[in-house]
């Protein structure tokens, strides 16, 4: 394991709906480092989405990011950065300390999202081709530091003959689709997403990730709308273009057979908030959590056909502040539960026996010196900020 | 921005749907009568005789009846029959002004007004109904709100208020056919009413904001607007590569039926005497008015060109509803 390229720390994104505030990621601290696979799982409505796209800026009115800290590694930024002392620590960027413009280039040219439905990431009235080129595009317009502005768009609206995308940035596009095994792909690249099959829409998709060269891949579930079939050859797409291009992915899923197969590390999260974070055979082989036990114990195993599935009774809480729980979120479900349980919200730890494996149960052997609530495993900056009061975020 | 696809449906569209075709061929028909106005018009439409005022259409009229004619240097009583003749197919005006050909030329202020102001309300409706989706929150509601007030005032009334403001811009070009010689006797000189135009525009780019702002707002939240995102693209070039293209098509139907709400506007205008030209449908029907129980036709005839205009742009607002709408199946509703 090398340098971390993420430091997240106590990221908190809420949604404020008519029925009440929705709490759907709570305080999520991890690190992302160079070239690993971190899968982040949990069920519906765990908020392992929100948590990727509270990362690239993608949170839209009622929701919003209401604390914490995104830490981006960018040498090149931080030092183009000395006016914002706040928002610099070493090579590292707080994007939520900067400009929109900042981060929305920062998250072009750093990042690539993969979504879950390649069916609806794809515009329908533009070729394949045309918005992987785009990407291309956007990317080296950024790189230059031009935006696409009012003079941009009168003169594209003046005269339509004018194209976004230069031909150069279309060959791109033709060679990247090349790159993620689409056959025949300078005639693919001409067709519109309709004529494109679900799996090979995937792969335009994560060919469309890659126009950046991008140092961390952000895949949302993007194997949960293909056929199994289709979904080993993604994952083995991924996995290839991990070791090629040495970037770093954070793959959200609910399917733990696909982070058995290429995950570094797991993030299990349930409620909003990290349940347990290790190594994957760690938290695979040596669970620490009661839920991530039951998660475990609920899927079918090939080594033993008749052996019993074993569901998790009980549904995810619903994430409005107001039902939620009281202490570990879990505790209704958990069938280890004590009273101690619902007084005290646990938070990560390390583990006795591992201490790059951490937990949030109360009663999980924990390391006896874990006194403080650190990352053990950070390599940046520790937790010493407080927690804030909850609600005391006005929405506007 | 008319895809290959889109094309194909609008073709299939035409060659299945008989009524839309009639429709089309009504429109272009009232579009190259505007444009051709001074070839096609039998006689100049300013041209006054009243020696043959009040004459009826032709096959209508008949009756003899004793008039007294100057007639070298006499008084002299004549029997007169005011039956319709050749000459002046649809009947003449109180001024003996030919029906036919004026009714010809007021098509031109009709379509001109139009089309223009559609242009006008188009280009402000789809900005501000853009902006105001794809940014919402407060820039959202300051740009609804004042739209929900133009839509609460009467269309008429805001209208007339614009002109009182305005005051009576015309500008005057010269007429192509005229000026290049193909045709002599004929009107110079076209007017056209800006006043008119920039009016009615005022009523009419709000509904066009409306439908844009609502087509802005599902196309925003698409996952290929989140993707553009991603790449880093900026909002404007969001707007225009993924969501107006996405959005084009209700704003265009639109469009297309709110012409037909023009020209009624702008000949309710021209009735009541606002329409910066006399060579006006409104204008004619408004002059035939009194005239109503003796010269029925001085403003029937306009006011049945008005309608089948109309019904020629409602028609064709229904087949680009039908050939770019994939929720309406084929075969009508």
């Amino acid at each position: 394991m090398t340098e971390s390229i993420i430091s997240v720390r106590d990221l908190t994104t809420r949604f404020f709906t008519d029925a009440g505030q929705v709490n759907a990621v709570s305080g999520v601290s991890f690190d992302l480092y160079g070239g690993e696979v971190l899968a982040v799982v949990g069920e519906s409505g765990s908020g392992k989405s929100v948590t990727g796209r509270s990362l690239m800026d993608l949170i839209e009115p009622p929701g919003a990011i209401v604390d914490g800290e995104l830490w981006f590694h960018s040498p090149e930024l931080a030092a183009d950065l000395t006016d914002h002392p706040d928002a610099v620590d070493g090579d590292f960027v707080d994007v939520r300390a900067v400009s929109p413009a900042v981060r929305r280039s920062l998250c072009g040219t750093e990042f690539g999202m993969i979504f879950q439905d390649p069916g609806a990431a794809f515009n329908p009235s533009l070729t394949v081709g045309e918005q992987i080129a785009e990407a291309v595009e956007c990317n080296a317009r950024l790189a230059r530091g031009e935006t696409y502005g009012l003079s941009n768009l009168l003169r594209d609206v003046l005269s339509p003959a004018s194209s976004f995308v230069s031909p150069e940035s279309f060959e791109r596009a033709v060679d990247l689709l090349e790159r993620v095994d689409i056959p025949d792909p300078a005639a693919r690249a001409d067709e519109y997403p309709h004529q494109f099959s679900g799996g090979m829409l995937q792969r335009a998709m994560i060919a469309q990730a890659l126009a950046a060269d991008p140092t961390v891949l952000i895949a949302d579930e993007p194997t949960t709308g293909l056929d199994v079939t289709i979904q080993a050859g993604i994952i083995e797409l991924l996995d290839e273009l991990r070791i090629d291009t040495g970037a770093s992915i954070l793959l959200i899923t609910h399917n733990l057979g696909v982070v058995a197969d290429i995950a570094d590390r797991t993030a299990v999260m349930y409620a909003g908030e990290f349940v347990e974070v290790g190594p994957t055979d760690r938290v695979f082989d040596h669970p620490a959590n009661p839920y991530t036990e039951g998660l475990l114990g609920s899927l079918p195993t090939f080594d033993d056909p008749n052996a019993p599935i074993t569901p998790i009774p009980g549904n995810v809480p619903n994430l409005l502040a107001h039902e939620m729980p009281p202490g570990c979120s879990f505790a209704p479900r958990c069938p280890a539960a004590t009273d101690e349980c619902t007084a005290t919200d646990p938070e990560l730890e390390p583990v006795a026996t591992d201490s790059s494996h951490r937990v949030a149960c109360i009663h999980a052997d924990i390391a006896a010196d874990a006194g403080s609530s650190s990352l053990a495993d950070s390599t940046l900056r520790p937790i010493d900020t407080p927690a804030p009061e909850r609600g005391d975020v006005a929405y506007e | 921005m008319i895809s290959d696809r889109t094309r194909t449906s609008l073709e299939r569209e035409i060659r299945s749907n008989t009524v839309a075709t009639i429709g089309v061929a009504l429109l272009l028909s009232m579009l190259l009568m505007a444009v051709f106005a001074p070839v096609l018009a039998p006689h100049d439409p300013t041209d006054q005789d009243s020696s043959r005022n009040h004459q009826p259409p032709l096959f209508f009229g008949g009756e003899e009846s004793e008039t007294t004619r100057m007639i070298d240097g006499e008084i002299r009583t004549v029997t007169e029959s005011n039956a319709g003749t050749l000459a002046h197919p649809l009947g003449t005006d109180s001024n003996g002004r030919d029906v036919l050909s004026r009714t010809i030329y007021g098509a031109r202020t009709s379509i001109i007004v139009a089309f223009s102001a559609m242009a006008v309300s188009l280009v402000v409706g789809t900005t501000v109904g853009m902006v105001s989706g794809y940014y919402a929150g407060r820039t959202d509601s300051v740009l609804m709100r004042f739209v929900d007030i133009v839509l609460a005032f009467p269309a008429l009334l805001i209208t007339l208020a614009m002109i009182g403001i305005l005051g009576n811009i015309t500008v005057t070009v010269p007429d192509p056919l005229v000026a290049s010689g193909l045709v002599s006797d004929r009107p110079t000189h076209a007017v056209i009413p800006v006043t008119i135009t920039l009016a009615i525009s005022s009523v009419v780019w709000v509904w066009i904001a409306r439908v844009a702002r609502g087509e802005a707002i599902a196309a925003k939240n698409e996952e290929y607007v989140m993707a553009a995102r991603t790449m880093g693209m900026s909002n404007l070039g969001i707007i225009r590569k993924h969501v107006l293209p996405n959005s084009i098509t209700p704003i265009l139907v639109l469009a297309t039926i709110q012409v037909a709400s023009i020209i009624i506007i702008e000949s309710s205008l021209s009735f009541l005497g606002f329409s910066g030209t006399t060579l006006s449908w409104g204008y004619d029907i408004a002059a035939g008015r009194d005239y109503l129980a003796t010269s029925w036709w001085l403003s029937t005839v306009p006011g049945l060109f008005i309608v089948v205009t109309v019904v020629g742009i409602n028609l064709l607002g229904d087949l680009l509803r039908d050939a770019l709408d994939p929720g309406i199946q084929r075969g009508g509703l």
